[in-house]
């Protein structure tokens, strides 16, 4: 990414002009066109044309975005994907990982008080922007928005709605539109969005794909992973991968589900250790040995210990092989 | 079709009211925004059926509402919103036939609406939804009528505007003058006389006294007694202009820093010089001074002199007397008369030896003006430098007008020495 970000001063963001940026949405719409919008994006990620459409919808409109789904299903890569295929500036989004102890100036950016005594409160040091400001003309994107602590979720309010970032006294236009991620509220570490701030939002929710959707996608990303290692993926492996995926996600013990991309690196790394060992083919125990290491920090539920989860996917691994091996 | 969609959301907030599991059945805001969102998502479809419609209208509008709605006991209601939304369609369908409109394959962004009377909370909803949707409106492929007659008001709007730009006049504060006319018939130099030079410029009274003299002494005289004046050029090409670039220049004058709107006018004036075909020095100065560039022609060199004057920067004191210290060396350097001018707020150090140098200029043939900006300037002070300078001084409130000042300035020197 070309990041030509000059830091500006103090006067020169107090004299913004506004930017109606989903008038700029609309017209990229127009002008790429939504099939080649859908095309660009399924290059990095499949069956989520629905999804983008809802998003694309959203922006264009002004509403701001909140994607929701499980670890690893590619909310973060279909944010930066459409903020990419839009290229609304240059750079064409801000992107801030969110965490709980993220405080609000590190979200408005603060005025050095010592360098504004020194030098003035123009100097390009005196002020220097955060996110919220840079974000202007473009695409924000905030990774993990429910990881922020309340105090910072309410710096976000009055930038969302008014346009205003208001900065010891300035008020610094900066209009944006906001993609967030975050995990649904049973997630650990995570905190609930205040009304007023979700009310701002449109909530998009991804959720597991189908089971065959599910196996193109495995084989497919693992391709891209091992694709300097010389071995062929047999479909019949991705297929006991989805399978398990959907089985563990219909059992009610079960709190969260292993993510998708715990299954491509499952696939993955059991791929490498059988080129490693010199075999053509994974062997269904290198699987089994992979899917538990991959799956294991994942699963939460009803579980004692971490002896119970090993055996636990030991039986969901064994169920699927049956069920691949019987469908076929 | 935003008063289709209108409805359906209205219906859908009526019904989850009455529902026991929902506590809050959401915003206003959000509503608006399931409208909006709803109609562009519908826009973004390809190709429509009835049951596609019904998916995306609840959908739509369940993501939009679903995070300011509060239920009991985490209910789902994405089924009961589907249903409604079924229902409403049903029912519009009777009424409005949505659904023939939505099935259709042409842009539904260019068919026309339809006036029609609706329930109060209906008619707020499509208004607010409708003011907030320019985008759309705004920018069409095809022009309508009602885009293009807010264009033309725009364009006349913006002449107007640049009519009144023109018959603005420059709000200074006030300005003397202290230009003197015999300065135009002031003799430069005296010198021998020879046979081209005119018999009206012969200075009689210093002739007189030579040839008396010489009488007096009994001896003879010649050609060289008779003395002649000449006159030099008057004509000012040569400007040095001062600026104060001391840490009070760092104030914000309303969103901009007073240097900025300096800078600025300093540029704005160059370019006035460059059309004049004049030659400036810069001086900036704080606790000292320094000569950014020496008589360099504005017409040619004017990229450059723009480039120096946007780096500048402000800090430190006030030492106006570097200033015009530095401006008397570089007048030995020019190749004409010299006119100096001195913006400033005229809160200096070394008063006394400012007004020392202002008259060490005008002795040497140099017009001294001065400018003063702000309200707590020392006004006084710098009236006194333009008025031992003999120039021109301009009071102004803000440094927005500096550049007008100068100008004016410069024009009516050129005006009065030609």
């Amino acid at each position: 990414m070309n990041t030509s970000l000059s830091t500006p001063t103090l006067s020169q963001l107090i004299q913004r002009k506004p930017i109606d940026v989903s008038r700029l949405v609309v017209k990229t719409l127009r002008e790429k066109g939504v099939k080649e919008i859908l095309a660009y994006v399924g290059k990095r990620l499949k069956g989520l044309d629905e999804v983008v459409l809802d998003i694309l919808s959203g922006l264009a409109v002004g509403r701001h975005i909140w994607i929701v789904g499980p670890v690893g299903c590619g909310k973060t890569t279909l944010a930066e994907t459409i903020a990419e295929v839009l290229n609304l500036d240059n750079p064409p989004y801000i992107e801030v990982a969110c965490h709980s102890h993220m405080t609000a100036t590190e979200l408005t950016g603060d005025i050095d008080i010592a360098v504004a005594l020194q030098a003035g409160l123009d100097h390009p040091l005196a002020y220097i922007p955060g996110p919220l400001v840079l974000a202007h003309g473009r695409i924000l994107i905030l990774d993990e928005i429910n990881r922020l602590s309340p105090y910072s979720q309410a710096a976000l309010l009055q930038a969302l709605q008014e346009h205003y970032v208001v900065i010891r006294g300035f008020r610094i236009r900066s209009d944006f539109l906001m993609i967030a991620t975050g995990n649904p509220s049973e997630y650990s570490g995570t905190y609930d969005l205040s009304e007023a701030l979700a009310d701002r939002m449109k909530r998009v929710e991804i959720t597991i794909p189908k089971r065959d959707l599910l196996k193109e996608i495995i084989l497919w990303k693992a391709a891209i992973f091992i694709k300097d290692i010389d071995l062929d993926i047999d479909e019949k492996i991705a297929e006991v991968l989805a399978t398990l995926a959907h089985l563990i996600n219909k059992d009610s013990k079960i709190e969260s589900e292993p993510s998708i991309r715990s299954c491509i690196y499952a696939l993955a790394t059991a791929a490498s250790k059988a080129w490693i060992k010199g075999s053509e083919e994974i062997s269904i125990e290198d699987l089994r040995k992979e899917v538990i290491q991959n799956m294991l920090p994942l699963i939460q539920g009803e579980f004692s210990s971490d002896e119970e989860k090993v055996k636990y996917l030991d039986k969901k691994f064994r169920e699927a092989l049956l069920i691949v091996s019987e469908m076929r | 079709m935003i008063e289709s969609l209108a409805e359906i959301a209205v219906r859908v907030y009526e019904h989850l009211k009455d529902l026991p599991e929902v506590v809050y059945p959401g915003s206003v805001r959000s509503y608006i925004a399931a409208v909006k969102d709803a109609y562009m998502r519908l826009l973004l479809e390809d190709h429509l059926s009835p049951e596609k419609i019904i998916e995306i209208v609840s959908r739509t509008i369940y993501q939009n509402i679903s995070a300011s709605i509060v239920l009991e006991n985490k209910a789902d209601v994405f089924e009961e919103i589907k249903n409604t939304v079924i229902k409403a369609l049903v029912v519009s369908s009777t009424e409005h036939k949505p659904l023939e409109n939505f099935n259709s394959k042409t842009p539904i962004l260019f068919r026309e609406q339809e006036e029609t009377e609706q329930e109060s909370s209906k008619v707020l909803v499509v208004d607010r939804s409708e003011s907030s949707l320019p985008s759309l409106k705004e920018a069409p492929l095809i022009l309508t009528q009602e885009s293009l007659t807010k264009s033309l008001e725009d364009s006349s709007f913006s002449i107007k505007r640049l009519k009144e730009k023109e018959s603005f006049q420059i709000n200074i504060v006030s300005r003397k003058t202290f230009t003197s006319i015999f300065e135009k018939a002031h003799p430069q130099y005296l010198r021998e006389y020879d046979p081209s030079a005119s018999a009206f410029d012969i200075d009689l009274t210093k002739t007189a006294i030579n040839i008396s003299r010489k009488r007096l002494f009994g001896r003879k005289f010649s050609h060289r007694d008779i003395i002649v004046k000449e006159f030099s050029s008057t004509d000012i090409k040569n400007t040095i202009l001062c600026l104060d670039v001391s840490g009070s220049m760092r104030e914000l004058e309303g969103e901009v820093p007073k240097i900025e709107l300096a800078k600025r006018a300093a540029i704005n004036y160059l370019k006035y010089l460059a059309h004049v075909r004049g030659k400036i020095s810069f001086i900036a100065f704080n606790y000292k001074a320094e000569t950014l560039f020496i008589f360099e022609d504005t017409r040619l060199k004017i990229n450059k002199i723009e480039s120096i004057i946007s780096k500048l920067w402000a800090c430190g004191g006030t030492n106006m007397y570097a200033a015009l210290l530095k401006a008397r060396s570089l007048q030995k350097l020019a190749p004409g008369r010299v006119h100096v001018i001195v913006v400033s707020d005229g809160k200096t150090v070394f008063k006394k030896k400012c007004l020392r140098e202002a008259r060490y200029l005008r002795k040497r043939g140099a017009i001294v003006s001065s400018i003063v900006v702000g309200s707590k300037s020392n006004e006084d002070f710098m009236l006194k430098i333009s008025k031992i300078g003999g120039g021109v001084f301009h009071r102004l409130k803000s440094y927005k007008k500096l550049d007008k000042a100068l100008i004016e300035t410069e024009s009516y020197l050129r005006k009065f020495y030609i």
